[in-house]
């Protein structure tokens, strides 16, 4: 723990650090909360080596053992606050407690303070490294990263034997005021204890929205910033902050107006929730009753649990990208199988949707060599890809074909532009089968569609729609290509505006295409978790949307005020409009009035 | 003191990973027989639970268990038995 204080403030400003107003991090955890610091410092230990007297030794090997009981007593009670939700982390949690135990760590850490007749926190060092050594040299990807996990219980051990504080600290006692954990970094087991130990919200220097310790920040309604660089270097113990988790903002040393607006925009929240909390569990239709599968964009199978706490009725896409991201090999099959397999038995029954790996474009991945590419977006990224690693491929279609075993799974190829893309990944899906059966392993027909995302699968719809089991239009790439506008050039990307008149024609044309067809018809871009544009979008012959979790609640709600009836005219008008202007003006003119509370929570 | 041993296959599609490893040394702890593990020459502590790991049993490996004490029949066989169920994972 650090102390701060006006000394503190007086030094930053003399070296020229005078800490800004406010942090941009990432919003992890929707929420608002006004409150004072308490830091969690929890640097790298570094590990001295002392020599020790023949006098000492015993007494150094019971040091070892003292810390090894007290990590172990810390790891049950890490376990015991995880919430049942979270249940699934502990199994991990049992190997560690039982490394705690392993001869192999401890009579090697043993052995090393009695023979080299060094510190207790020298022979344990000693263990680890030897015991991650060896898995180092294993064969296969799950065991060599063994090592993590070894690492992980040494750690806990070495922060016991030198008496720094590895447990997240108690909120302040006694304190009026709600109390923010600010730490560089938090484990998932970090981040499931803040609730129980009175904390109203964190923030961290770093981690992104995604990771799992967002997962549970949100699992546990904690209002949370991650990646708010700086978060630990500008902030001290008692300092007062705004943590708003909606926008990804911490408002550094508030004054009395911010206060104000904040606790507004928090008490507006809470309200909002309340509201939708009673939709949760109703099935998503229009206010005239038409149902609309409203689904989840997820990307780590935690997410599957949020989503369905939210009210999803099914994964619309499940993003299997970061299964290749950061690892010099591709996943094996039987990881990726587990991986799906705990998405689909978490969805309970209802519908998952695995898109097919989506590297390249602006998705790099180190399992593939991929090469420099002038034009990644129009170079060799999804499909095309696939379809040039055809063994990677093919063990991923394996995987996504096992796991259907465990509940009802449809298959999404990314990228389609010709009709020869996806025949050719549906041989790859037949042959995936035939090994899979060569393997005596059933392999339940699955339905196989494609993402329209290209202009020409728009103008092919109606062929790619005769092949397809089903449509998801991938809006984010869809105005990209179609309006030729690269999104990440910060001089044109405020163009690329999902309500321009040419994204709602290849819409139509796309539904259209799906209904004369018989198929159903997605749309699984950030479009649909805009509250205007989704009844627009079912008006416009979309039959399913899907959205990040946290949004699902909200598009529900903001369904079930607009008719479908409406909902078309609506669209027929738009359709005829010029300018994105103008649709923007429609949808806000009609929609708005029927959701101010809900377009004023998001604010 | 006696002595027993068998061989026996995993069979579960994942391997011997965390959890069955944990399940296995959990087991061979409630024996008093000292316990040992093998797979292709390799001998490991089957009370070990990083030594089980740093085995890498994957599917279809042959794995030796043996067991010196009292216990030592039971232990086998009830060992024997955690891996021929599939550690009470999927198989197929």
């Amino acid at each position: 723990m650090t102390q701060g204080g006006p000394d503190d403030s007086a030094r930053r400003a003399a070296l020229g650090e005078e800490p800004p107003a406010r942090l941009i991090g990432a919003p992890a955890s929707p929420g608002v909360v006004v409150g004072r610091v308490v830091m969690l410092d929890r640097r790298k230990v570094q590990v001295p080596r002392r020599h020790v007297e023949d006098s000492e030794v015993e007494a150094e090997v019971a040091r070892l053992r003292g810390a090894l009981d007290a990590a172990r007593t810390q790891l049950n009670g890490i376990r015991a606050t995880l919430p049942v939700d979270a249940q699934d982390h502990a199994l991990i949690l049992d190997a560690h407690l039982l490394m705690l135990d392993d001869a192999l760590l401890v009579d090697e850490a043993e052995a090393a303070i009695r023979t080299e007749k060094v510190n207790a926190e020298w022979g344990l060092r000693r263990s680890v490294e030897h015991i991650k050594a060896l898995f180092e040299k294993a064969d296969d990807d799950y065991f060599r990263e063994r090592r993590s996990d070894v690492d992980f219980v040494g750690e806990r051990v070495l922060r016991q034997l030198m008496g720094h504080s590895q447990e997240v600290p108690k909120a302040r006692d006694g304190e009026r005021e709600p109390t923010i954990l600010v730490a560089h970094e938090l484990s998932p087991a970090d981040t499931a204890s803040l609730r129980a130990k009175g904390f109203a919200g964190f923030v961290t220097d770093v981690g992104s929205a995604t990771s799992h310790t967002a997962i549970l920040a949100r699992a546990l309604e904690l209002p949370a910033v991650v990646g708010a660089q700086g978060a630990t270097k500008f902030l001290a113990n008692g300092d007062r902050i705004v943590v708003d988790g909606l926008r990804g903002v911490v408002v550094l040393r508030p004054n009395a107006e911010q206060i104000i607006a904040a606790e507004e925009r928090r008490r507006r929240y809470a309200l909002f929730v309340r509201s939708l909390d009673a939709h949760r569990d109703q099935p998503s239709s229009m206010q005239c009753g038409t149902p609309v599968a409203l689904r989840a964009n997820i990307e780590l199978p935690t997410e599957a649990l949020i989503a369905r706490e939210q009210g999803a009725d099914g994964v619309g896409l499940y993003r299997t990208e970061f299964l290749y991201v950061d690892r010099r090999l591709p996943p094996s099959e039987d990881e990726q199988c587990e991986v799906y397999r705990a998405v689909v038995t978490a969805m309970g029954g209802r519908p998952v949707t695995l898109r097919t790996f989506d590297i390249g474009g602006d998705k790099f991945s180190t399992a593939f060599r991929l090469p420099k590419e002038m034009n990644p977006a129009l170079g060799l990224r999804a499909i095309r890809l696939a379809l040039r690693e055809r063994e990677v491929f093919r063990a991923q279609l394996r995987a996504m074909l096992r796991a259907a075993d465990a509940g009802p799974v449809r298959v999404m190829i990314p990228m389609i532009a010709t009709v020869a893309e996806l025949r050719a990944a549906r041989a790859e899906l037949e042959a995936a089968r035939a090994e899979l059966q060569a393997r005596g392993i059933r392999a339940p027909d699955v339905p196989l569609g494609i993402m329209v995302e290209t202009p020409s699968a728009v103008f092919i719809a109606d062929l790619l729609a005769k092949e397809s089991a089903f449509f998801s239009i991938g809006t984010n790439d869809l105005v990209q290509y179609s309006l030729a506008i690269d999104r990440g050039n910060e001089h044109v990307a405020y163009l690329a505006r999902p309500l321009d008149p040419a994204i709602l024609r290849a819409i139509h044309t796309t539904a259209q295409a799906a209904r004369t067809a018989g198929i159903p018809c997605a749309l699984c871009g950030a479009m649909a978790a805009d509250l205007l544009s989704a009844p627009l979008l079912i008006g416009l012959g979309v039959g399913e949307l899907s959205v990040d979790p946290a949004a699902v609640p909200a598009v529900k709600a903001a369904l079930s005020r607009v008719s479908l009836r409406e909902a078309r005219e609506v669209a027929a008008r738009a359709l005829n409009l010029a300018t994105a202007d103008e649709v923007e003006s429609l949808v806000r003119e009609t929609f708005a009035p029927k959701m101010s509370d809900l377009l004023a929570a998001g604010d | 003191m006696s002595e027993a041993k068998g061989t026996f296959t995993v069979v579960n599609e994942r391997g011997m990973h965390a959890r069955p490893a944990s399940k296995l040394v959990r087991l061979a702890s409630s024996f008093k027989s000292e316990v040992t593990i093998e797979k292709d020459g390799e001998v490991k502590n089957a009370k070990s639970v990083m030594g089980v790991l740093l085995l890498c049993g994957a599917k279809g490996t042959s794995l030796t268990i043996s067991a010196n004490g009292e216990d030592s029949e039971a232990c086998v066989k009830a060992i024997g038995e955690l891996i021929s169920s599939g550690f009470g994972e999927e198989l197929k």
